[in-house]
């Protein structure tokens, strides 16, 4: 078994341990070429990443989640050829949207399972926890690789950085392999093509007021309970 | 015509009130664009007698039209409430398929476990733009499109010539007032190989704990089990209420009226002390402080 880790940020560092656990981990990233960033991979090196992959173009800045996807999911195919032999599992982060992890799984036709707590490996199958909507349990589910999972709760992990000379010793030992879209057969233009889809920013949109989230406010603890309870979040005996 | 879509969750054959919710902004939408309102409620089977007034619920709170996907086959032993595990692996495919039928300008679905599992992967099968804890919006005739909020907000611009899914918090939008009757359509899926075997379930020790932070950050950092509250008199209000309350997943941020931040969904009126004291008291049971 091995593991791939899409890396979009320090963030997502402690999914680098995660894959370690599984098998040979290897670590992809969509990140300009920058001294910070390849901080980051040296650091995934830290953590056991036995290799690293960066791709950039100053497309991928201005496509969606889809463009991100498309990309990701060729990355993936050149980096790593047939997911089944070894069995690969594909990791991603949260980032708030959650969207890259099941995009990427969609792209491969890989099944997915988003907003996971903790993987492990049961024989030749990989064991993932997923926390449920309702009813303070965790459901466990099972499947044979390839697969892709989006952990959740990354906060929980801390991994150690490596010292600026253990980076620089890292990339001069073994360096991050740097791709561009070409090496990947997509175009800037493809990625262009999405650029509609992406939601803008408050700065892109210029003269557009946005809104601003208030949380719905109940007059009393009671009767906040008695919404979660219809949510389903809340023992409908009051936890008496 | 254009089609709006809704994906209805029910829990114990009830609509969870963020479905309703959604459903409300969706039928303001649609009656001011003049698009047909879809309910599609994936169920683990037809409902039986008794088990069907979620669907006059539906049609009182807005729907055009309810269309079942059922999942007979799927219905896994020791579980209930076969919705509980919603997610891509259970309903997309089928969700899709609906989709492709009755394409839709807005697809939205409550920003629940199962729905963020589901609404990202149902984007990139449909090519749509994607939104997370969206708002849903009017401006005069045009939708107004926006994921986030204040300075990190960010919007859709323009016309759009495309299809949006959407994710929308609970607590966002008030629910609506529809029809007594509503055609109701049922959609058996295809026999689908399941993509994960569920083992089971064991107790979640580490997410039984119902707390109440002063801030975002600090009642995030409780829920995800990291409980080392960050400023002056934090300590004091991250309030365990112990193990038998039950889950409150970080789906849903609850906070305290005046000190809520803009990423919590609920709030308690009244001053931090009172909402406490006020908390322990509807709950019942011997609370903890943690520090």
């Amino acid at each position: 078994m091995r593991a791939l880790v899409l890396l979009a940020g320090r963030e997502d560092l402690p999914l680098v341990p995660v894959g370690v656990s599984l098998g040979e981990t290897t670590v992809l990233s969509l990140l300009p070429d920058t001294p910070e960033h390849e901080q980051i991979l040296a650091d995934a090196r830290g953590l056991g990443a036995v290799r690293c992959v960066r791709l950039w173009d100053d497309s991928l800045s201005t496509t969606d989640f889809l463009g991100l996807g498309y990309t990701l999911a060729a990355a993936i195919k050149k980096a790593m050829g047939d997911l089944s032999e070894p069995p690969t599992v594909i990791l991603s982060g949260d980032r708030g949207r959650g969207a890259v992890g099941p995009t990427v799984a969609d792209r491969l036709q890989l099944p997915h399972l988003g907003d996971v707590l903790s993987v492990s490996v049961l024989d030749d199958r990989v064991v993932a926890k997923r926390r449920a909507q309702r009813e303070g349990v965790v459901r466990l589910y099972a499947a044979k690789p390839p697969m892709v999972l989006q952990i959740r709760a990354l906060a929980e992990i801390k991994p150690a950085q490596t010292s600026s000379d253990e980076a620089a010793g890292w990339m001069e030992a073994l360096g991050t392999e740097a791709w561009t879209l070409a090496d990947v057969g997509i175009t800037p233009s493809e990625l262009a093509y999405r650029r509609r889809f992406r939601p803008r920013t408050v700065a892109e949109l210029g003269n557009r007021t946005p809104p601003i989230s208030r949380p719905r406010i109940f007059a009393s603890a009671a009767e906040l309970l008695v919404r979660l309870q219809a949510d389903g979040l809340v023992d409908p005996a009051g936890g008496k | 015509m254009a089609n709006i879509i809704c994906v209805v969750e029910l829990h114990h054959h009830r609509v969870l009130p963020v479905s309703l919710e959604v459903l409300g902004q969706a039928r303001r939408i649609a009656t001011a664009l003049g698009a047909s309102l879809y309910a599609v409620v994936p169920v683990a089977h037809a409902p039986k007698a008794g088990e069907d007034t979620f669907i006059d619920d539906l049609a009182q709170h807005g729907a055009d039209k309810v269309i079942l996907l059922t999942d007979e086959g799927a219905q896994a032993d020791g579980q209930p409430d076969r919705t509980d595990t919603l997610r891509w692996g259970s309903y997309g495919p089928a969700l899709c398929a609906v989709a492709d039928a009755l394409p839709p300008m807005l697809l939205l679905v409550g920003a629940t476990l199962g729905g963020r599992d589901l609404a990202p992967r149902v984007a990139a099968r449909l090519g749509a733009a994607y939104l997370s804890e969206a708002w849903i919006e009017l401006e005069g005739s045009a939708l107004s499109l926006w994921e986030g909020s204040g300075d990190a907000a960010r919007g859709l611009d323009g016309d759009l010539e495309f299809p949006v899914v959407a994710t929308i918090p609970p607590g966002r939008y008030a629910a609506s007032k529809g029809d007594e009757e509503v055609e109701v359509e049922l959609v058996q899926l295809p026999a689908h190989p399941a993509d994960f075997e569920e083992l089971g379930w064991e107790a979640d020790a580490a997410g039984r704990a119902m707390v109440v932070g002063e801030s975002a950050a600090s009642l995030a950092a409780a829920l995800h089990g990291t409980a080392t509250m960050q400023g002056a008199g934090a300590p004091a209000l991250c309030v365990s209420l112990g193990p038998s309350i039950g889950h409150l997943p970080s789906e849903v941020r609850v906070g305290l009226g005046d000190g809520a931040g803009g990423d919590v969904h609920y709030a308690v009126a009244g001053s931090i002390v009172d909402a406490e004291a006020a908390l322990r008291q509807a709950i019942g049971t011997s609370a903890k402080e943690q520090s």
